[in-house]
């Protein structure tokens, strides 16, 4: 499944924060958006989430696999999202974790999926521990595979390295990358860093757009 | 939306409108400015209200001062919960008998002063209302301690609060002394709404003046109640003139409050202009302080001791400090009203549901330009004089035909829990970090089962803390019962303040230990919740 950018702009209060951008990203590979603190990047993310909020304004079309998403409610559009925090929710375990992002189905099925998961993660015996028993890159891991086993057909990583350690960084870049070649997921990757820029990747730097404090930086 | 915001709005925008078109009436005025009592009755008024405020303020103030970020900080939050769980009308009997000429104090003293009857004191329905100043100057301090508290605990005020401290003692001031010349100049004025509703609450209070108030003249919230509740018309227009008296006399003091606030406020300025830096923190002040802590926990401990052996005491001679004989009349009576506290638990559970569910719809759906809006609104209930509050909803509940009825009961103490299930949860609501739901939804999930398996479970601390408020507010409503119920249905609060104003002393007791238990035991319920098997590492 291909995601596809038709002049897709973003403004705020009337003021183009984001100009015109079209782009296309196929199976597997990554969109890279780059560019200074304030310049849209984030809110480029949550226009494509479908949870872009006033006084931010998106225009523009998003396909994904052909089909128009761009009016679709945000669970309905079958786009993840990795933010800088893993975001496990807490009062969860972490099979459970996986578990709240499987499709429904039959429980034993499922279990045995967010096992496998974890399995292939080498976290096999984390599956019953809570997700602040995690060190950081175990979270991080985590949280990855939450969003793939949601079956996404995108998927949106928000500086997902940037509160990872030099090493850890590496280690998880790689992972994700691995991930989604395997699951043939296209991607786009929000980062300030040019070491998280996968090889063969487009990048699009934004110009600087209007700081508008946490909703586009947070985004 | 507009359903939601029309459910908290209108009744107050509406109370208020009708409560002054009853008491606008130049006979009711001329009949009120004739009553020979009225001059006593308002001095009395302001007396309690401004000294048990004024005192619980500066005990406050001066707790804090000399007990933050000190050991006994610690036991002081801890012991807060239940001081404030425990209603101002079961604390009222309980003091009462505590203080009488008869009471335990009287007995305990009474080998040393060689007393084989009770002295001839009045402690109670004294003609100053000075019983009346203590009762509400113990019970209100717990909740401004609390209100400081929840201040200073914001992370955002608690880490510069640690830095001035830490940065006024490098340059050699005491933190006592930061307090006084820069502390609460920053947060006093932060202050001003709880100590509001505390002047507010004082002035206009009926049941606990009933209990232990001035008898001949009364209060004049207490003439304002008799009239209002009076069959005549003319009484009660009278009655409403007298509930809106009060209301401008409130709002004179309040705007006496805020020239003297400006005033302290400059003297603050001037003496850190003097650059005084202070003695030491260890001084005779923090023993003093802990010793006012450990004074008010052994009063309340007191109070509720002397509920207790008050509703199972027999014969009881003075001066022996035990009963004689051990009596279960006054239970057995409780017994046979269990339909009264099935009826207070029910209407209670009830009111804090819907309090709850208001605040819950309110706070995830409401725009942010409508919340800055109507927020002050949901709040008004705890600041405006709820005498007043009370003519204006029996008016509206009289047009609704609600007068009488159990929905129109429901729907008085759902409005009067609501500010406090409001306050309970929107901190929490707000903090509450979007990204989770974000993450939720780009996961497929719709928005219902976000709330099922994560942020109902995630924020179930303050909702079961804003049940249990919303149920203790609703256990403790006097006027709003008897305002509304129009007098047809009995609450534990109704029948201990008719019991002790009537003199009957042990089923009185027995029924303010109940109403004293039932917001307990829903403080318990809340606290066994958050105390459930959680992930924890």
């Amino acid at each position: 499944m291909s995601l596809e950018l038709k002049e897709v702009s973003i403004s705020l209060h009337g003021r183009p924060l984001v100009p015109p951008l079209s782009a296309s990203v196929g199976p597997g590979e990554v969109l890279v958006l780059m560019g200074e603190s304030g310049s849209g990047k984030s809110s480029l993310l949550a226009f494509l989430a479908g949870l872009l909020e006033p006084p931010l304004v998106g225009t523009g079309r998003v396909h994904l696999g052909g089909r128009d998403i761009t009016a679709l409610p945000t669970e309905r559009r079958r786009v993840g999202l990795l933010f800088q925090d893993d975001l496990l929710f807490p009062h969860l375990s972490v099979r459970d974790n996986l578990l709240f992002a499987l499709p429904a189905g039959d429980r034993t099925a499922r279990i045995a999926r967010a096992d496998a998961a974890l399995q292939r993660a080498g976290l096999g015996g984390y599956a019953a521990r809570p997700p602040a028993s995690l060190s950081g890159g175990q979270r991080a891991r985590v949280s990855l595979l939450r969003a793939l086993l949601a079956e996404p057909q995108a998927l949106l990583l928000d500086e997902p390295f940037s509160k990872l350690d030099a090493a850890l960084r590496g280690r998880m870049r790689e992972f994700v990358w691995a991930e989604l070649q395997t699951q043939q997921v296209c991607a786009v990757l929000v980062t300030h860093d040019a070491q998280d820029v996968p090889a063969g990747a487009q990048v699009i730097e934004l110009p600087p757009g209007v700081a508008v404090g946490p909703v586009a930086d947070d985004v | 939306m507009t359903a939601t915001a029309l459910l908290f709005a209108l009744p107050l925008i509406a109370a208020l409108p009708l409560a002054l078109s009853e008491a606008l009436d130049r006979s009711a005025w001329h009949a009120l400015w004739a009553d020979p009592q009225l001059p006593r009755a308002l001095g009395a008024s302001v007396f309690t209200a401004l000294a048990s405020t004024l005192g619980a303020i500066a005990l406050t103030l001066w707790l804090v001062t000399h007990l933050h970020a000190t050991p006994a900080w610690a036991r002081l939050t801890a012991a807060l919960g239940p001081m404030l769980a425990l209603p101002h009308a079961a604390f009222a009997i309980g003091l009462a008998w505590l203080i009488a000429p008869a009471g335990a104090l009287a007995r305990l003293i009474a080998p040393l002063a060689g007393w084989s009857a009770p002295p001839d004191w009045v402690t109670v329905n004294d003609p100053h209302g000075l019983a009346l100043v203590a009762v509400l100057l113990l019970k209100e301090l717990p909740f401004l301690l609390w209100s400081a508290l929840a201040l200073l605990s914001r992370p955002e005020v608690a880490a510069s609060l640690r830095a001035q401290v830490a940065l006024a003692r490098t340059l050699g001031y005491a933190p006592h002394a930061w307090w006084w010349r820069v502390g609460w100049l920053q947060w006093a004025p932060r202050l001003v709404w709880p100590a509001l509703a505390v002047l507010a609450y004082g002035l206009t209070v009926v049941d606990l003046a009933l209990i232990v108030g001035p008898g001949s003249p009364p209060t004049l919230a207490v003439l304002a109640w008799q009239g209002l509740s009076d069959g005549n018309v003319a009484r009660n227009a009278q009655g409403a003139a007298a509930a809106l008296l009060l209301t401008g006399v409130l709002v004179m003091l309040v705007a006496a409050g805020f020239v003297v606030m400006a005033g302290l406020q400059r003297w603050g300025r001037r003496r850190v202009a003097r650059g005084v830096r202070g003695r030491g923190f260890e001084g005779r002040r923090p023993l003093a302080a802990r010793a006012t802590v450990g004074s008010v926990a052994t009063v309340y401990a007191g109070v509720v001791l002397a509920l207790g052996v008050l509703s199972v005491a027999g014969v009881w001679t003075f001066p022996a400090l035990w009963p004689q004989g051990v009596s279960g009349a006054a239970w057995a009576q409780v017994v046979q009203s269990a339909s009264t506290v099935g009826f207070t638990a029910a209407l209670a559970a009830a009111a804090s549901a819907g309090g709850v569910l208001l605040s819950m719809a309110w706070l995830e759906a409401a725009p942010p330009r409508w919340d800055r809006r109507i927020t002050p609104l949901v709040l008004a209930p705890l600041v405006l004089p709820q005498l007043l509050l009370m003519v204006g909803m029996y008016r509206g509940a009289l047009a609704l035909q609600l007068d009488g009825t159990v929905l129109g009961l429901w729907w008085v103490h759902t409005l009067m829990a609501l500010p406090y299930s409001f306050t309970a949860l929107a901190p929490a609501w707000r903090s509450f970090d979007r990204r989770y739901e974000w993450s939720a939804l780009t996961l497929g999930r719709r928005r219902l089962a976000f709330w099922w398996r994560v942020k109902w479970p995630l924020l179930s601390g303050p909702l079961a803390s804003a049940l249990a408020i919303g149920f203790a507010v609703s256990v403790a409503q006097y006027l709003a019962t008897q305002f509304i119920g129009a007098g047809r249905h009995a609450t534990l609060t109704t029948e201990a303040v008719a019991l002790a104003s009537g003199g009957q002393r042990t089923l009185a007791a027995a029924f303010a230990l109940l109403q004293a238990l039932l917001p307990a035991l829903a403080f318990a319920l809340a606290a066994w919740a958050q105390r459930r098997p959680t992930m924890q590492p």
